[in-house]
């Protein structure tokens, strides 16, 4: 073997490397790395809330304080921490699933991921300007957003961070798209893709179209307050309800921009842990584009209560219901995935498997709150919290990690600990049902949302009481979760690791597993050929 | 040692969800407060068909529940890879995957179709008998009574029963909302426009026990023996929002216009001061 002299690899060349690198891989993890950062921020928010939350007359914070904690939490968590995670996963599999050597734009990849920097350090300055961090909801309705209400640049700092990891996402989306339409592998017609790269495709379509609808409720926010425009202001001929319609027409589509990439790590998953075929492949891509398609439609389902004649209420009502039919397909399908298979019980497979637990039962939530009538109780109140952050914690955070878990080998060469993993299973699952389902409870109860004690309705304490505990077995899940993911980092792999080191390839047939782990810069040494 | 994890693991959710079910059935003892939710504690027509509809789709999305949850289970118990096991090769079924979207969707058919009626109900305002007029402000809520013109300002809202109360409402500042979870009833108030709801509720003696509401916002201005509905605003209007209390007192006409009489006298006294 010929031997040559290898440059000393400095800590500057590494950094080097990294920050100006447009290879796919090395931006995936930098996205991922990135939001495991945000999310130690966004889970401190929630620690405050749930902390503040454990009495009524709660007082860690003041009001003031706890209202940028529950704006800030869900921008982050939503923004900076799930979208990020995926698009890491996004970016590094994407291109390996197809069999391409990269994303169509690989500059632009690096530009979006950079621009993602400057908008969390936007975000988490704004909690040290004058008046403190944004507070009236990541849903920032106007008129308590606007100057006269929320005077102070938090608001305006918000505005310009969304606006900058907006143009993040839109320029990602135009990657997954491109990139998938033109540079598949020869003989991968579309209904060959893997599921995961069906669910981008269609995550992407959501992210260029909807996301640019919220930049103009943003921008019409940012000119009402800076120059004085009247978009919504009534006392200048204005309405709050644009603001609404135009915010939830991305904030409805934004969700199933932050659940599909989970749905389709959970078809790769408990298929490759089940030794079977994901069933009924094309029933799940119509199930996908259906989501896709329908998740447009019934954006006002948030608004039932805020000012809509009724024929409209009746419209977004029955639109909201139909989301169920193509959904319960994927559940189905998931479950008629493992049947009959022979599951072995991977970190990876226990967290797809607790994710479609859970989704069955946030699902249902859903169905009750496409209801009007039961909207009007439910609205603003816990059940909506509890609803949202039981998909979410399912779909979205359990499915990050699972994917973590199992696409670890592939990205790092080494396996994360199986052992610690079961901690994080366990810890998180238990944990945010806790949370999640005494806050259907609470909401049902009548506990509103957004209230920072609830001195007046001391009977809502126990619940309370239990969701904080909840929240604290989260916690603990993620810290272990990250100590893993450092561990697995420092430690040194002494054996590499083979192509396939779960060895499920041969039912999953993926190209990811084709190629070395971790793989080499150029991915492919020759482009890959689908039968 | 992960088995043991396991089992541990699955005991301690079973545990969690009874201490939720538990806790849920307790709801409200030993506080002496008002029970104020549609499901336990409906007072308007509105209320108990929202609550009626409520246990109807439960029992839609039951079967549902037992069959997913149920498989789930079932498949994980029963296919774990082991000696001599061999993974079974069916990837489609044209009959099932027809059979699971068809069924569905009359699901949610049955599930949705008795709303539009409801929803029908609640959005028809019927004759009015009682109109009052809600101001939402940073941070209470000022009823006005728009046949007598008496104002009450951040007080219990008092109603007769059996009479068709139209509440008039808008902000005068950012966006509020009207919620009582007893009534069924729930709106925006918002700035530069009129929104409209209606109820119609039943007066309930009070529980046994007394109320000790805190002293912070509520002033108690009404009958000893009724019960009270409390409300919160339900959209986030700013710091105090946490603050923003309703509450409603339904009494006999007869009470009612003891209090109206008093109300009146009050106002005309008031207006002799001058």
């Amino acid at each position: 073997m010929e031997t040559t002299t290898i440059e000393k690899k400095s800590i500057g060349n590494t950094i080097y490397n990294w920050a100006f690198s447009v290879d796919h891989k090395k931006i995936g993890i930098m996205y991922f790395v990135f939001s495991a950062i945000m999310a130690c921020i966004g889970g401190y928010l929630a620690g405050i809330i749930r902390t503040q939350l454990w009495s009524p007359a709660g007082d860690l914070v003041s009001q003031e304080m706890f209202n940028q904690a529950t704006t800030i939490h869900a921008t982050i968590m939503i923004f900076f921490v799930v979208i990020p995670a995926f698009n890491g996963f996004g970016n590094f599999f994407v291109p390996l699933l197809i069999g391409a050597r990269d994303m169509a734009f690989p500059r632009i990849n690096s530009f979006a991921f950079w621009l993602a920097v400057p908008a969390a350090v936007l975000m988490i300055a704004s909690f040290f300007v004058e008046g403190g961090a944004q507070a009236a909801g990541w849903t920032a309705y106007p008129p308590l957003s606007g100057s006269k209400y929320s005077a102070g640049p938090g608001v305006d700092m918000w505005i310009f961070s969304l606006h900058t990891i907006g143009l993040s996402s839109i320029l990602g989306a135009v990657n997954y798209i491109v990139t998938i339409l033109n540079m598949r592998a020869k003989g991968m017609t579309l209904m060959k893709m893997p599921l995961y790269v069906w669910t981008w495709l269609v995550t992407a379509s959501m992210i260029l179209i909807a996301t640019p609808v919220l930049s103009a409720a943003l921008t019409m926010l940012l000119t009402d307050r800076m120059f004085g425009t009247g978009f919504l202001l009534t006392d200048k001929g204005g309405d709050p309800l644009l603001y609404q319609h135009l915010f939830w027409f991305y904030s409805h589509p934004a969700v199933y921009i932050m659940v599909l990439p989970g749905f389709g790590a959970a078809s790769q998953i408990l298929a490759s842990f089940s030794k079977k075929k994901i069933f009924g492949y094309h029933g799940m891509v119509y199930a996908i584009a259906g989501i896709g398609v329908i998740g447009y439609l019934v954006w006002a389902h948030h608004m039932f209560t805020s000012g809509m004649p009724a024929w409209l209420q009746v419209a977004f009502s029955a639109l909201s219901m139909c989301i169920a039919v193509p959904t319960g397909v994927k559940i189905f399908s998931w479950i008629a995935t493992i049947w009959g298979g022979t599951i072995r019980f991977t970190v990876a497979m226990k967290m797809s498997l607790g994710f479609v637990g859970m989704f069955v039962i946030g699902g249902f939530g859903g169905v009750v709150l496409a209801n009007v009538p039961m909207d009007i109780q439910l609205h603003d109140s816990y059940f909506v919290v509890g609803h949202f952050h039981q998909v979410l914690s399912s779909a979205a955070l359990l499915m990050i990690f699972a994917s973590t878990y199992y696409w670890a080998p592939k990205m790092f060469g080494k396996f994360m600990s199986e052992k610690i993993g079961n901690l994080v299973f366990w810890l998180f699952f238990i944990g945010s049902n806790t949370t999640f389902l005494s806050q259907h409870v609470l909401g049902l109860l009548g506990m509103p949302r957004r209230i920072a004690n609830y001195v007046a309705r001391p009977e809502f304490k126990d619940l309370n009481q239990l969701a904080t505990i909840g929240y604290f077995l989260m916690a603990i899940a993620g810290i272990l979760f990250l100590y893993d993911l450092i561990s697995t980092w420092m430690r040194k792999q002494e054996t590499e690791l083979s192509a396939d080191p779960w060895e499920v390839n041969d039912i999953q047939e993926t190209l990811e597993w084709t190629i070395p782990s971790p793989p080499p810069e150029y991915n492919f040494e020759k482009e890959p050929e689908i039968k | 040692m992960i088995r043991t994890v396991s089992i541990a693991s699955s005991i301690l959710l079973v545990v969690f969800i009874g201490v939720i079910c538990y806790l849920t059935a307790q709801f409200g003892n030993g506080y002496d407060m008002p029970i104020t939710n549609f499901i336990m504690n409906p007072v308007t027509d509105i209320a108990e068909l929202a609550r009626d509809n409520f246990w109807y789709t439960m029992l839609h999305m039951l079967p549902y529940f037992i069959i997913s949850e149920g498989l789930l289970i079932y498949a994980i118990v029963k296919f774990k890879a082991g000696e001599g096991k061999v993974a079974s090769k069916v990837h489609d079924n044209v009959l099932l995957e027809t059979v699971w979207t068809i069924i569905p969707i009359i699901s949610v058919t049955l599930i949705a179709w008795p709303t539009f009626d409801i929803l029908d109900h609640i959005n028809t305002a019927p004759k009015s008998d009682i109109e009052i007029e809600v101001k939402g402000q940073r941070f209470s809520f000022v009823y006005t009574y728009l046949e007598h013109d008496i104002v009450v300002a951040d007080q219990t809202l008092i109603v007769p029963e059996g009479k068709n109360v139209t509440l008039n409402m808008t902000s005068v500042d950012v966006l509020h909302a009207w919620w009582v979870p007893s009534f069924g009833v729930k709106y925006d108030l918002v700035p530069g426009r009129t929104t409209q709801i209606w109820f119609n509720a039943k007066a309930n003696k009070k529980r046994e026990g007394t109320y000790t509401l805190p002293e912070r916002n509520m002033k108690l201005g009404a009958h000893p023996d009724y019960e009270f509905y409390l409300g919160q605003c339900a959209e986030l209007c700013g710091p105090n929002h946490a603050d923003m209390m309703i509450q409603v007192q339904v009494l006999p006409q007869v009470e009612y216009d003891k209090w109206l009489a008093q109300k009146l006298k009050e106002k005309e006294e008031f207006a002799s001061t001058f």
